[in-house]
């Protein structure tokens, strides 16, 4: 059994493909079977918004005229209302260990657009399971996908990739936890319309925060914001009521000059009781006088602090993608010792086997001979046999296990194999 | 030296174990270091008890000094054990045991038994350093977290900070409430300590104004002052925070004062 992966992804095809070959859920479960019906034994299909991609297992004595590879290539093509030749230039496919090495790379997040972004793992397995449910696949594809959940896990804990946030929004929840702890029970000011804003504001919404006010010039537009948010919606006039609410505050407005002064702020501290208070100013040019940040509880962070954070934590991304990268070929190497010395298991088997009949047949011959000897030495005997047998077998299997990896590892097994009568030796050509 | 003295060695060394490993595993969140600070700091906690029980039944009232001091030191590791299941408080575990190393190795100094004159009550005496010793473990919490609270804050002010990074602090929000815990717990402990200790200093003629006296008063206003603002006016951050830190500074100037005399 062999593992193969045919599929597409962000940085192979442009979005209108993708389009073309995005599939619902039930749309999967039914290509997985189809494949299945094409001479794979076990097949389940990834479809997100980035890659689409179909893992099977192929026999390795599978039809040598109609290879799996192309007739799966077909089925796509023809799922996606396109010409082989049209879907072919965007497609890949990876066989055997190589496919293996692309399995780990896509769980853990290594190949993907945002590298190191969680979703990928929950989608992985979701899909997994759809088409296992389903009875797309068996104890083969079981056992991969378990070896790359926990390899994905690996690098998840041991690596930092996913733990620094890349998104200007996700800097900012993430700066406003570090303040606040929980957002739970906070209050969140959008000051202004802007699209970055509302972004911003989704991701307090998302993180937890308790209540969202939205204030702008236009009340009306104030009000369908907040009714798309689930806020309160504000006049921009009620601002100083307003800064004594809230926790945090972000502006993203068009407006020239600044809406938040320094005075502004010091009159609602008082009132505030001196609680915490960040403001996030994502507009250009900025409505936060930059002064405001040296009053006491205080925090402003303006568009640029925030990409220099961003910026920051991609950088320490690509650092740890290079450590997860490392990790993952080691994880790679131990599961390929591991398949070889397994793939050994049948031999082993048959060797084992083999020794214990032959033992069996010299003790069943001397049995007459044995009857004549007292109880403890028919013991002796029968013992000695089986440690006999034991030892010369364990020497074998070392020394079979020791080319589990090696270049010449068929030829260590056909010498095995004849040394211990499992296969017929060749016939000498006549003279 | 005694053979308890090499035991109560020991429990020096097992603290100041964990504190290195700690301070280690500030830099190095996986691995070995997290593992040792945290077995160390668990063996303390299980070994101070019993070294303190053996010393009590073995020396009876005359090792008071070092009972309570080597108490403190368990305590401040018991709370700080005990807070962690509620609060990310684990980069701390440095700071702790540092704490408990000190007030250990003062434990292990201070061996001569505590004398009075005849005019003071041995109770009242014994309530009086317990007490204090017990405000001093609260306001050093405090003093704790008003320290990683001003890192953290000027940090934050700077922009100097990663939104992630090797040392992971709790929120500014919740270093200044555990700030504020330890004062709420310290305060009427040590204003206890120091109203048993002002009557008994009348009663022995000994009330001749010392410049401790007057230290130990001024950082109890000090600290009366910082509670009361943060109580009604609402005050935190950093202000809070550095006077906090200068009460403190008072407390233990006089804490060694009275440390070094014993």
């Amino acid at each position: 059994m062999e593992l193969l992966i045919l599929g597409l992804n962000h940085k192979t095809a442009p979005l209108h493909i993708r389009e073309r070959l995005a599939f619902k859920e039930e749309e999967q479960i039914s290509l997985a079977l189809e494949a299945n019906s094409l001479g794979c034994s076990e097949s389940f299909l990834l479809s997100t918004c980035n890659r689409v991609e179909l893992y099977c297992l192929t026999s390795e004595s599978a039809d040598a005229s109609h290879p799996p590879a192309d007739q799966v290539r077909g089925l796509l093509s023809s799922k996606a209302s396109l010409d082989v030749g049209e879907l072919n230039p965007h497609l890949y496919s990876f066989q055997g260990q190589e496919a293996l090495h692309h399995l780990l790379r896509v769980a853990s997040s290594l190949d993907s657009m945002v590298v190191g972004e969680p979703q990928i793992l929950g989608q992985l397995k979701g899909a997994y399971e759809r088409c296992r449910d389903a009875g797309a696949t068996g104890r083969s594809l079981s056992g991969l996908m378990d070896q790359a959940l926990t390899v994905a896990k690996r690098v998840r804990t041991q690596t930092e990739i996913g733990r620094a946030v890349v998104s200007i929004s996700s800097v900012a929840v993430n700066l406003a936890e570090q303040i606040f702890g929980t957002l739970t029970g906070g209050t969140g000011l959008l000051v202004g319309a802007g699209e970055m804003g509302e972004l911003a504001a989704q991701h307090l919404t998302q993180a937890g925060i308790s209540r969202l006010l939205v204030a702008n010039r236009s009340l009306s537009r104030a009000s369908s914001l907040a009714e798309r948010l689930g806020g309160h919606p504000r006049g921009l006039t009620e601002l100083p009521e307003l800064l004594t609410q809230a926790d945090i505050v972000i502006t993203s407005t068009g407006a020239h000059g600044y809406l938040i002064t320094k005075e502004l702020v010091a009159k609602t501290l008082k009132a505030r009781k001196y609680r915490p208070l960040f403001l996030i100013d994502i507009s250009v040019p900025r409505n936060i006088e930059p002064s405001v940040n040296d009053h006491e509880n205080v925090y402003v962070y303006d568009v640029d602090d925030l990409n220099q954070i961003a910026s920051e934590n991609k950088a320490t991304r690509a650092r740890e993608a290079e450590a997860a990268e490392a990790l993952v070929l080691q994880e790679l190497e131990r599961l390929k010792s591991r398949q070889a010395k397994r793939e050994l298991g049948p031999v082993i088997t048959s060797m084992r086997a083999q020794v214990h009949r032959l033992k069996e047949e010299e003790l069943k011959r001397l049995e007459p001979r044995l009857l004549e000897l007292s109880s403890d030495q028919q013991k002796a005997v029968k013992q000695l046999a089986e440690r006999l047998s034991n030892k010369l077998l364990h020497e074998a299997f070392t020394g079979l296990k020791s080319y589990a990896e090696h270049p010449q590892r068929e030829l260590a097994i056909e010498v095995a194999e004849r040394l211990f009568g499992l296969k017929a030796p060749p016939t000498e050509p006549n003279e | 030296m005694h053979t308890l003295d090499y035991w109560f060695l020991a429990g020096v060394a097992i603290f100041l174990t964990s504190a290195l490993a700690h301070l280690t595993a500030l830099w190095r969140t996986q691995g070995i270091a997290q593992i040792i600070a945290w077995r160390a700091q668990g063996l303390a906690l299980v070994y101070w008890p019993l070294l303190l029980t053996c010393w009590g039944l073995r020396v009876g009232e005359e090792g008071l000094n070092r009972l309570l001091l080597g108490s403190s030191a368990w305590l401040v590791s018991a709370l700080f054990w005990l807070s962690l299941k509620r609060y990310p408080l684990a980069p701390l575990g440095s700071v702790v045991s540092v704490i408990s190393a000190v007030l250990g190795a003062l434990a292990f100094l201070f061996t001569r038994p505590i004398t009075f004159s005849e005019d003071v009550s041995a109770w009242a005496l014994y309530v009086h350093i317990g007490l204090a010793i017990l405000g001093l473990t609260a306001f050093s919490v405090s003093a704790v977290m008003s320290v990683f609270y001003l890192w953290a804050e000027r940090r934050f002010k700077a922009k100097q900070l990663r939104t992630q990074s090797g040392v992971k602090l709790p929120s500014l929000i919740t270093l200044d409430r555990l700030s504020l815990k330890g004062l709420l717990v310290g305060f009427p402990l040590y204003t206890l300590a120091l109203l048993i200790g002002t009557t008994q200093a009348l009663k022995s003629n000994d009330g001749a104004l010392q410049l401790s006296y007057l230290v130990a008063t001024f950082s109890w206003a000090l600290y009366g002052g910082v509670l009361q603002a943060r109580l009604t006016a609402g005050w935190r951050g950093r202000r809070a925070a550095w006077l906090t830190l200068l009460a403190f500074s008072g407390v233990l100037v006089v804490t060694l004062q009275y440390s070094v005399r014993s």
